[in-house]
């Protein structure tokens, strides 16, 4: 190995691991604070006015699909996702709401997001740990300072935190946008190289323990990190300048766009679960989140800022994925942790009156596209209010049980929790049949 | 309202009667670390593996000082100590003295009494506090439990209060933490691997908290309660009643059911008039003459029951110094999963419940044998780990990472005569510096480590800007290069630098002449990453 530097030594032995990629992907794009299933995918112009809102449906490329005339671009593309009508649950707290969307199971406490039970995300990379592809099997994108895996209930509860997702904050459509800690620039590289090969030789005390799986695992930790570090497959993957202009505008130029496209390039170099979070649109006039009550924010006047971005940014990603050829492969799902109380509420504040919809776990909906699922289809309905689910009547569980279909993971597998007590990965769902 | 008799049910089924079977133990008077090397090395020998050889001096030394002190020595103390041959027994005897047990008990036995449940509160001031006046463990499990006639003003009774909203969760951290069983899978159904382990346990042990609540932050209980039934998996309904996991049944007479609902009316109404005045008068509700959780604590530690109590803490405490419990899990203590020592499990808890429960007499007695202070390197597939022939490889927890990091940066940081006071208000000022390091995991059976504790330590700005801060400016007050990494090593590894070490930093650091700062940055960073730092090995 003469003319090697230690790093290159590392860099041979960490390139030497890696497999290939898997065959199946998951996008995830969480809607925190809960979207408005009235005001979007589920509307009910002949409800009374109090639940109807203020916006009007349009009719879509698939008839007998109809959505929100502020999301034109979803009119377009309706042959290309299904949309699901009838999930529900029974948390009304967005803690509590998380943490039953997110880890598939019923949380212990109704508030709060420490998950007691493994996020989704976080089985799959449990279930994919062989996997090595010089990239994170599992990442989640977010705002910057709201990428504590807490923050949204992506914790690992018992499996433990090596199996959190890659967290990559801020807004990759601004040019100062870095990945903290991955696929570093030269000279970043070359002084890494130097604390490798110093670590290398105290690491005596290892090389006489070498059947010592502590100190094995640590090893093969550093390892791995060194090889994330300075990996040029992650360095590819997140750079979005390699995408060409009309797509990035397609996307569209801001957080919400460039996340949803950087999604796609990940799952593209083998990511098996990509998170990108939509809360903030960051448009002046507009809420932090999804969580339009009347006593936060007007529901229509934020909706009519917000869905147009929206819009755009999940239609390009459906349509970049059938136009990639990546339905096969890549699932996509889109939800929030519940829907929005189909009656209005009203708040008297110093603006004014403001019209707001409240948590509703109720009913929701829930958009699907890719995984080889059938597309131009609503599955289940909600009643003519829209309060609740009207038949095929769903939990988010048979959505993760569809999830976990398309990446081969049986989801009545066990893992044991911190007691060692056998735990299955959904405790109940199956997979929706008309998806598969 | 109520007269109530205990009953005690059929044959114990949890744990084996141990007192009638002492007689065959060693006899009461031996140092703890005598007995435990004799049943350890007759099993060895019954195995035919020849055990580790002892560890090096200085390995014992670092291994002593986090384990009683929950960090490395620092670099004097580490010197200090290698400059006669170890006597064991004498530095044992410091370190249990030196305010950093109470503190470093204290950060474990938090982390045990959450038992991993996120709703579960930090006890920490109330456990310094015990740990500084050794209380005995019998008293602490009285305070936890809201068990005392005397309150405390940091609150143990929180172990309860804060798991009220999750009664399941409290029944199995209560059984899981102090009697080694974890009752969960009786919930539902009959434990799957201990036959007689019914419903009725889980439901009986959860009876005892049945009747406390919450007032205004106090943890108080009800006269009044209707304990219920539950179904089993035929849909057959069952009473519930009063028992702890020996079988002993704590018998109830209630009132007659319309009454005793009328009564439970009355009281709830009474309760709340109390809340509505509470800003005012301060007053708390009337305490009931029967009190449930005083009664599991009497009943738990009466002679009957108490060595399921004393065995648990002892399996518990063996597990942290021995990396691997004398009964494996530390959980699943019952009849039908052997101890792989059992009659040194026997005598460590017929000890412990002789001297009233003291744990700072267990503790230091744990890691006074020969066992202990072996080496952690073997050569070849490793022994069975319940033969106990070679020392663990254990993680650091957070708090002695981030203690032992603050420690190394500041080789100096303690002087040989420092008077006692001086001394705890330095390790108060490391401490506070020593909780930032949240990318640490917590180990648990199984260690786990995140990418995110490499990526950080590797790469962060902010942690490799702080790293050697302190040290460095110590260490180029040393006139040569081999000095300087001598210094580091002895700060970092407790130990002097290989010659192998010596000649790869000082090429090094040669290489790195024109920036001799970060040059030696780099050195502590490598040492600071090394496995060997990472570990209690």
């Amino acid at each position: 190995m003469a003319g090697l530097s230690l790093g290159d030594v590392m860099h041979v032995r960490a390139s030497q691991g890696r497999t290939p990629a898997p065959e199946t992907s998951v996008i995830f794009i969480w809607l925190a604070g809960g979207p408005p299933h009235l005001d979007m995918y589920d509307m009910k112009p002949n409800a009374p006015e109090e639940y109807r809102g203020q916006f009007r449906p349009i009719r879509t490329n698939v008839p007998g699909i109809d959505v929100c005339e502020l999301m034109p671009l979803h009119a377009r593309c309706a042959d290309k996702y299904a949309l699901i009508r009838s999930i529900s649950h029974t948390f009304s707290d967005h803690g509590g709401g998380s943490k039953r969307v997110m880890t598939g199971r019923i949380p212990a406490t109704p508030t709060e997001t420490v998950n007691d039970a493994p996020a989704v995300c976080t089985v799959v990379s449990r279930m994919r740990e062989h996997i090595d592809i010089g990239l994170p099997n599992v990442i989640s994108g977010a705002d910057g300072g709201r990428t504590n895996v807490d923050t949204y209930a992506q914790g690992a509860a018992y499996l433990g935190r090596r199996y959190t997702p890659f967290m990559v904050g801020g807004d990759p459509s601004r040019p100062d946008f870095r990945v903290q800690n991955i696929g570093l620039d030269q000279e970043m590289a070359t002084r890494l190289d130097d604390r490798y090969r110093l670590l290398d030789g105290v690491d005596e005390l290892r090389r006489r323990m070498d059947n010592n799986r502590p100190m094995a695992t640590m090893d093969a930790l550093y390892q791995r990190a060194y090889s994330l570090m300075t990996s040029a497959e992650a360095r590819l993957a997140f750079d979005l300048s390699r995408e060409p202009a009309p797509v990035r505008e397609r996307y569209g130029r801001h957080a919400w766009g460039q996340r949803a496209l950087m999604a796609r390039r990940l799952v593209e170099s083998g990511c098996s679960f990509v998170t990108m979070v939509m809360e903030n649109p960051h448009i002046p006039g507009t809420f932090y989140n999804w969580d339009t009550h009347a006593v936060n924010h007007d529901n229509f006047n934020d909706m009519r800022l917000r869905l147009p971005r929206y819009d755009q940014a999940v239609t390009a990603l459906v349509e970049d994925l059938h136009a990639r050829g990546l339905t096969e492969k890549v699932m996509l799902v889109v939800t929030g942790e519940f829907g929005r109380s189909p009656r209005i509420s009203r708040s008297e504040g110093p603006q004014g009156l403001r019209l707001g919809r409240e948590h509703w776990p109720q009913s929701m909906s829930v958009l699907v596209a890719g995984g080889g699922m059938r597309h131009g289809q609503i599955v289940g309905s909600t009643n003519a209010l829209g309060t609740h689910p009207h038949d095929r009547l769903l939990t988010p569980n048979d959505l993760w049980a569809t999830v976990y279909r398309h990446l081969g993971i049986d989801h009545h597998d066990t893992l044991p929790d911190q007691t060692g007590r056998p735990m299955h990965i959904l405790p109940f769902g199956e997979a929706i049949r008309e998806l598969t | 309202m109520t007269t109530h008799r205990a009953l005690l049910v059929a044959a114990l089924i949890l744990g084996s009667t141990l007192s009638a079977q002492a007689q065959g133990l060693l006899p009461p008077d031996r140092p703890i670390g005598e007995v435990i090397d004799h049943y350890i090395d007759a099993k060895l020998a019954q195995a035919k593996v020849k055990p580790a050889p002892p560890a090096p001096d200085t390995t014992v030394v670092r291994r002593l000082f986090l384990d009683l002190n929950g960090r490395i020595p620092a670099g004097v103390e580490a010197k200090l100590a290698a400059k006669q041959p170890l006597d064991n027994k004498k530095l044992i005897a410091m370190l249990v003295a030196s305010p950093g047990f109470a503190r470093h008990n204290a950060n474990e036995f938090d982390v045990m009494l959450r038992n991993s449940n996120a709703d579960a509160p930090s006890l920490r001031p109330y456990l310094v506090e015990a740990f500084q006046e050794n209380r005995p463990w019998d008293v602490m499990f009285r305070d936890l439990i809201g068990a005392s006639e005397t309150p405390s003003k940091t609150k143990p009774e929180a172990f309860v209060l804060k798991r009220l909203k999750d009664a399941d969760a409290l029944t199995r951290d209560v059984s899981s933490i102090f009697f080694g069983l974890n009752i969960t899978c009786a919930q539902c159904h009959r434990h799957p691997e201990i036959k007689d382990l019914t419903q009725d346990y889980f439901f009986g042990m959860k009876a005892f908290f049945t009747s406390s609540y919450d007032f205004q932050g106090n943890l108080l209980e009800r006269q009044y309660v209707k304990l219920g039934d539950f179904k089993d998996k035929k849909g057959d309904t069952h009473k519930v009643s009063m028992m702890f996991l020996s079988g002993t049944k704590v018998e109830m007479d209630t009132l007659p059911e319309k009454e005793l609902f009328a009564a439970i009316q009355a009281e709830a109404k009474l309760i709340q008039e109390k809340t509505k005045a509470y800003a005012k008068s301060k007053e708390l509700p009337p305490l009931p003459k029967f009190k449930a959780r005083k009664r599991l604590a009497d009943i738990a530690l009466d002679e009957a029951n108490r060595e399921m109590f004393a065995r648990s803490i002892v399996n518990r405490l063996w597990f942290r110094f021995y990396g691997h419990g004398l009964v494996m899990r530390v959980d699943q203590m019952h009849a039908e999963n052997k101890a792989s020592h059992a009659e040194l499990l026997q005598w460590l808890a017929r000890d412990l419940i002789a001297h009233k429960y003291d744990l700072k007499r267990l503790i230091a007695g744990l890691v006074s044998s020969r066992a202990y202070a072996r080496s952690s390197e073997w050569q070849g597939t490793p022994p069975a780990k319940e033969l106990f022939a070679v020392a663990p490889t254990r993680p650091l927890t957070p708090a002695q990472w981030g203690m032992s990091y603050h420690i190394a940066n500041q080789p100096d940081i303690f002087k040989a005569d420092d008077p006692i006071e001086v001394r705890q208000k330095k390790l108060a000022d490391v401490e506070k510096g020593a909780g930032t390091f949240a990318f640490i995991e917590q180990p648990f059976d199984d260690f786990q480590v995140g990418i995110d504790e490499p990526l950080k330590l590797s790469n962060d700005e902010g942690v490799l800007k702080a790293m050697g801060s302190k040290l460095i400016p110590v260490l180029k007050k040393l006139p040569d290069m081999r000095q300087r990494i001598h210094e580091a090593t002895w700060a970092v590894l407790s130990r002097p630098a290989t010659a192998a070490e010596q000649t790869l930093f000082d090429s090094y650091l040669e290489e790195r002449k024109d920036r001799p700062d970060e040059g030696l940055r780099q050195v502590f960073w490598a040492l600071f990453n090394s496995p060997e730092f990472r570990f209690n090995h």
